[in-house]
């Protein structure tokens, strides 16, 4: 599984690979393999929720996107910042449970007066949080 | 963030050094060592967060600051305008995550006004708006009432200065808040006052065209 935090101005703010995604039955057929494109097939999806963000006020948008049998579920921030992520099972409540607490420990980052719009996010207890959410929910 | 009146308290002199313990660790991947952060820390709401007095004396030093690096009266409310910037990206978050199950994202435009005049005031100063008007002289153009707003209330305008008004800053908050939505806009402030309200203040919104191509 892989997944990424993009900025409101595109910009990529956080990624982060996760386990390993079960070969789908169409992957064979993938010119490469799936961990190396995994950051084209999650950022091809931004186009999609470019579009699927204005046709609903959730936050969560479950699933925008398919890829070989892989499912690209996205989460759009009241800021427009998006959370991507690339996973291999459909499971709605986790997937959202999981983007909520992210969506959580984000807020608590940008609230640093130290931190800036559109920087990365990167830092040590923020990866930390971010392992232990993905361990609680995927 | 919203800002009540409370007793000031002396501020505690910092007794430790400041720990950078954090920063070396940077490129490491070890997991920091057990300690309290903000992410252990709950975003739900408190009331009074923050002492008025110690947001008054901050923000009367901000805007000597600005002042003093301002030729003219314009450059000056575009310096606060622009420090409001940095606070409304977060305000917005904050805002619509304390809604907890009910958080959803504004899409229309209507709406968004109503939530910044109702949710990001209250957010901010722990009340709404005073009201909201439709210009009729421009299209996309709305006005955000404040009858008196709680920046501008121990802020002394010189005679000679008489254009100031440092609701500038908030007007700058309330353009990113909107921004940050996707609803591009310019946001200036402007002194009104009335017998009633000497202090009233008009935020003029003027939205940029490409909202209106979505709606």
């Amino acid at each position: 599984m892989y997944f990424a935090i993009v900025g409101n101005d595109d910009k990529s703010l956080y990624e982060c690979d996760i386990g390993t995604l079960k070969p789908s039955e169409d992957a064979s057929k993938l010119p490469a393999p799936i961990k190396d494109l995994n950051l084209y097939i999650t950022h091809a999806a931004l186009d999609v929720v470019d579009e699927a963000q204005w046709e609903t006020q959730s936050l969560y948008l479950k699933s925008v996107d398919k890829f070989y049998g892989y499912i690209i579920s996205a989460f759009v921030t009241p800021g427009n910042v998006r959370f991507l992520l690339l996973h291999d099972s459909r499971n709605d409540e986790s997937i959202k449970q999981f983007f909520l607490d992210l969506w959580d420990i984000y807020t608590k980052t940008i609230l640093s007066p130290f931190y800036k719009e559109g920087d990365p996010l990167g830092n040590p207890h923020f990866n930390a949080r971010v392992k232990q959410i993905i361990r609680k929910n995927l | 963030m919203s800002v009540a009146p409370r007793p000031a308290v002396p501020a505690k002199p910092s007794s430790s050094t400041p720990n950078f313990a954090h920063e070396r660790n940077d490129s490491v991947s070890t997991p920091p060592p057990p300690q309290q952060t903000v992410y252990d820390r709950s975003l739900a709401r408190k009331r009074g967060e923050v002492s008025l007095s110690a947001f008054a004396y901050i923000f009367s030093e901000a805007v000597q600051y600005c002042h003093s690096r301002s030729k003219d009266v314009s450059e000056l409310e575009h310096r606060l305008n622009l420090l409001g910037r940095h606070i409304g990206v977060r305000v917005l978050e904050l805002t619509v995550l304390r809604e907890g199950k009910n958080a959803k994202r504004e899409t229309r435009l209507m709406p968004m006004l109503q939530f910044v005049h109702t949710h990001i005031w209250r957010t901010l100063f722990n009340r709404p708006a005073d009201s909201m008007q439709v210009s009729t002289e421009e299209q996309l153009q709305y006005m955000i009432i404040d009858h008196r707003p709680l920046v501008t209330e121990y802020i002394s305008v010189p005679r000679d200065m008489s254009q100031l008004n440092c609701a500038a800053l908030v007007a700058g908050i309330v353009q990113s808040v909107f921004s940050a939505a996707q609803f591009p806009c310019k946001v200036t402030a402007h002194s009104m006052g009335t017998d009633e309200f000497p202090d009233r203040t008009v935020y003029v919104v003027k939205f940029e065209d490409s909202v209106l191509k979505r709606v």
